[in-house]
């Protein structure tokens, strides 16, 4: 009488694999916006472009990413070209990095091309993404103690 | 009649980018775009914008989750208007339910809309005052 009933598999939550994360339409069309007043305790993973104004606490990846004026990053930044008027604690990982006279770096840069404007507060060694590469990696530049300490007078 | 963070928005303008807010709003209005995957919390007094996804508690003045959104995580809100996916619990004072949206979780609200073909599963309580600077209990 009470035949095998098909024991239906508890579904409450939406398969992520059926129901995937929104397919990034036109990364390009729009920038995604941390805004001065916004916290995020957490990484943030970008295929399109990144402007932070805020208060970041984790790793921010990203194709292009802006560390805009008065914002705060304590993380490491890797995209494919960054932007720095704010202050950020931690590794830049970029092939064109650009820090403006605001920004406030503390960490370090490895890169294709940097552009350093005057006045710009840097604390951290700048090493070219091919020699870090030789050098075996991020990991052996995380080790690294950070040696120059040095105001930047010259782009 | 209704209160429609996106119809309002869109009303003053189409990009978000410009937000269409007056220059001192600015600084509180935060947009997650597709693309962009957030891993951890959100705090802000402002207004976020979701067309991305977040896996993490939100917390914030007003929140409006479009059709693309994703959020895994609870949501905070004086008001919030999901018009994606939550997963997770829903509290806010005013909450709105768009056509589109999947909510699995609890909503919990001082004022509920839920506009026809929304998916729902979970409880809607009622509640007397939603504080989102209060944790959820």
């Amino acid at each position: 009488m009470f035949s095998q009933s098909s024991k239906q598999p508890e579904s409450k939550l939406p398969p992520k694999a059926s129901q995937p994360a929104p397919a990034p339409r036109s990364p390009s069309a729009e920038p995604s916006i941390i805004s001065a007043d916004l916290r995020v305790v957490g990484d943030l993973h970008c295929s399109g472009d990144l402007q932070v104004k805020g208060n970041v606490e984790g790793d921010i990846k990203g194709r292009s990413v802006t560390i805009g004026e008065g914002a705060h990053v304590q993380g490491s930044v890797m995209a494919e070209t960054v932007h720095i008027a704010g202050s950020i604690k931690g590794q830049i990982e970029a092939p064109a990095v650009t820090v403006a006279r605001s920004a406030r770096v503390q960490g370090d840069i490895v890169h294709r091309t940097l552009t350093v404007e005057a006045g710009a507060f840097l604390d951290g060694t700048c090493r070219h993404l091919d020699t870090k590469a030789e050098a075996g990696g991020v990991s052996a530049l995380k080790t690294a103690k950070p040696e120059e300490k040095k105001t930047a007078t010259a782009s | 009649m209704f209160l429609n963070i996106g119809t309002v928005r869109e009303n003053q303008s189409d990009r978000a980018g410009d937000h269409g807010w007056p220059e001192s709003a600015r600084d509180t209005y935060s947009v997650v775009h597709a693309g962009l995957v957030i891993t951890g919390d959100l705090r802000t007094d402002g207004h976020i914008e979701v067309n991305g996804r977040i896996e993490g508690t939100t917390n914030s003045r007003s929140i409006l989750v479009r059709e693309d959104g994703w959020i895994e995580g609870t949501v905070l809100a004086d008001i919030a208007e999901i018009r994606g996916t939550v997963v997770g619990a829903v509290r806010a004072t005013t909450v709105i339910i768009g056509s589109n949206a999947r909510v699995h979780g609890s909503i919990f609200h001082n004022s509920l809309t839920i506009e026809p073909g929304a998916q729902l599963e979970g409880r809607r309580p009622w509640r007397p005052q939603i504080d989102r600077n209060r944790d959820t209990d």
